[in-house]
């Protein structure tokens, strides 16, 4: 198979997806469903290749047999599933799994949380740094007193911090409608370049 | 047995791997084997992706609800390339190159159609009538222009104030970032708090019970 044929099924694919522009249509759909089924299943792979088949070749058969019982709780998940009298077996390994996750976030979590509070307030030495400081402050004030505070400080404090996160949001909007523009430029210069070559860049 | 012995788990399994770490400090021989068992349930876990594509397109297939044509090959589709992937490994000539031809551009095409939604949805968003959207306004028209070269012609970074990359500069660095700090550090809070009430057995939510 041919990198001329990969290109013409990329060609093919990204102008199905742009045909939605224009209205949904069958054409559209089938790379869609095409591509989510592939995704899927690509997922399933790279799993399979990264975690299940090491553990069970290097863990599992060189000795490792304690790992067969987390093993074989987990596959109690695909209950799921199940007729409805026996679902209730999925809740053993999210539990088992929701424990881990509580217990290593507790033990791991509070320090960069704490590093990162601590260098808020560690470097004051000119002006930017007291404005740094003021903003985190409101931040924090606004997702501490979401419910139920009336006090006015409080509430001008929240007000300060809705503007602050907007010009936050505001940002992150720029950038995101610039990168989406940038990926719009790459499929155009792909169609326009690689595949008609009525372009040269680069 | 149903309800609360999975509640009892939950909070058992959290105290013991919390005490294994803080313990033995680095992820000596018990936080290595946690990490290990929890990472082998995920892997054993990883055909529900599968399994609930196959229950939901499998009976829109049986019911021969509309497009059902769509979700019979879409089950195809995922069940001959995971098949075949698991196989030969994802490392395999023919299954990059199926990847590479179906995948990336597909991707990149749904994500770069969003530029022209994004046009539309910020027409409506930036009719600036308060000052929280007179704001996001200026700062997100603010960061494209000066992105690109017409904002250097407009105001040149050799001049004052580095020129309108120079403000730029200034509001990612200062105000953006202890936004975004603040938004972590309330966040981590909150995550916190969601956490001890999991482990004391308060917040049943994620076994299914209200």
């Amino acid at each position: 198979m041919t990198a001329e044929l990969q290109t013409w099924i990329g060609v093919i694919a990204t102008l199905a997806i742009f045909s939605f522009l224009i209205k949904e249509n069958p054409f559209y759909r089938f790379f869609e469903y095409t591509v989510i089924g592939m995704s899927a299943a690509h997922a399933v792979v790279m799993t399979w290749d990264n975690y299940t088949k090491p553990f069970w070749v290097n863990g599992v058969m060189k000795g490792e047999y304690y790992l067969l019982i987390p093993g074989a709780i987990a596959v109690l998940y695909y209950f799921r599933y199940a007729p409805p009298k026996y679902q209730w077996l999925y809740r053993y390994p999210l539990a088992l799994i929701m424990g881990y996750n509580i217990g290593y976030s507790l033990a791991y979590d509070p320090r960069p949380f704490m590093t990162q509070i601590r260098g808020t307030f560690e470097s004051l030495k000119d002006l930017n740094s007291f404005i740094y400081l003021v903003i985190f402050i409101g931040v924090v004030v606004y997702f501490i007193f979401t419910f139920g505070n009336k006090s006015a400080a409080v509430g001008k404090t929240r007000t300060f911090a809705r503007y602050a996160m907007m010009m936050y949001f505001g940002v992150s909007f720029g950038n995101t409608v610039q990168g989406r523009f940038s990926l719009l430029l790459g499929r155009l210069l792909f169609l326009l370049q690689d595949w008609l070559g009525l372009v040269k860049l680069g | 047995m149903r309800r609360n012995v999975p509640v009892i788990l939950t909070t058992v399994t959290a105290v013991i791997v919390f005490f294994s770490i803080v313990l033995f400090k680095t992820a000596d021989v018990w936080p290595g084997r946690f990490d290990r068992m929890q990472q082998f349930m995920a892997a054993v876990m990883m055909f529900m992706g599968m399994a609930n594509m196959t229950r939901v397109h499998g009976n829109v297939v049986l019911k021969k609800d509309r497009n059902w044509i769509f979700s019979a090959w879409l089950l195809l589709v995922m069940y001959v390339y995971a098949i075949f992937g698991m196989s030969v490994g994802n490392t395999n000539d023919t299954y990059r190159w199926f990847y590479n031809a179906f995948i990336p551009p597909v991707n990149a095409t749904m994500y770069s159609m969003v530029a022209f939604y994004l046009t539309s949805a910020s027409y409506k968003a930036f009719r600036a009538r308060t000052v929280d959207a007179a704001l996001m306004m200026a700062c997100a028209v603010w960061v494209m222009i000066s992105n690109v070269p017409i904002g250097d012609k407009l105001w040149g970074s050799e001049s004052w104030l580095g020129g309108m990359a120079g403000v730029r500069d200034w509001i990612v660095s200062i105000p953006n970032s202890a936004v975004s700090r603040g938004i972590s550090v309330g966040s981590t809070l909150g995550a916190f708090a969601t956490q001890l009430r999991i482990l004391l057995g308060l917040e049943r939510r994620h076994l299914g019970q209200g």
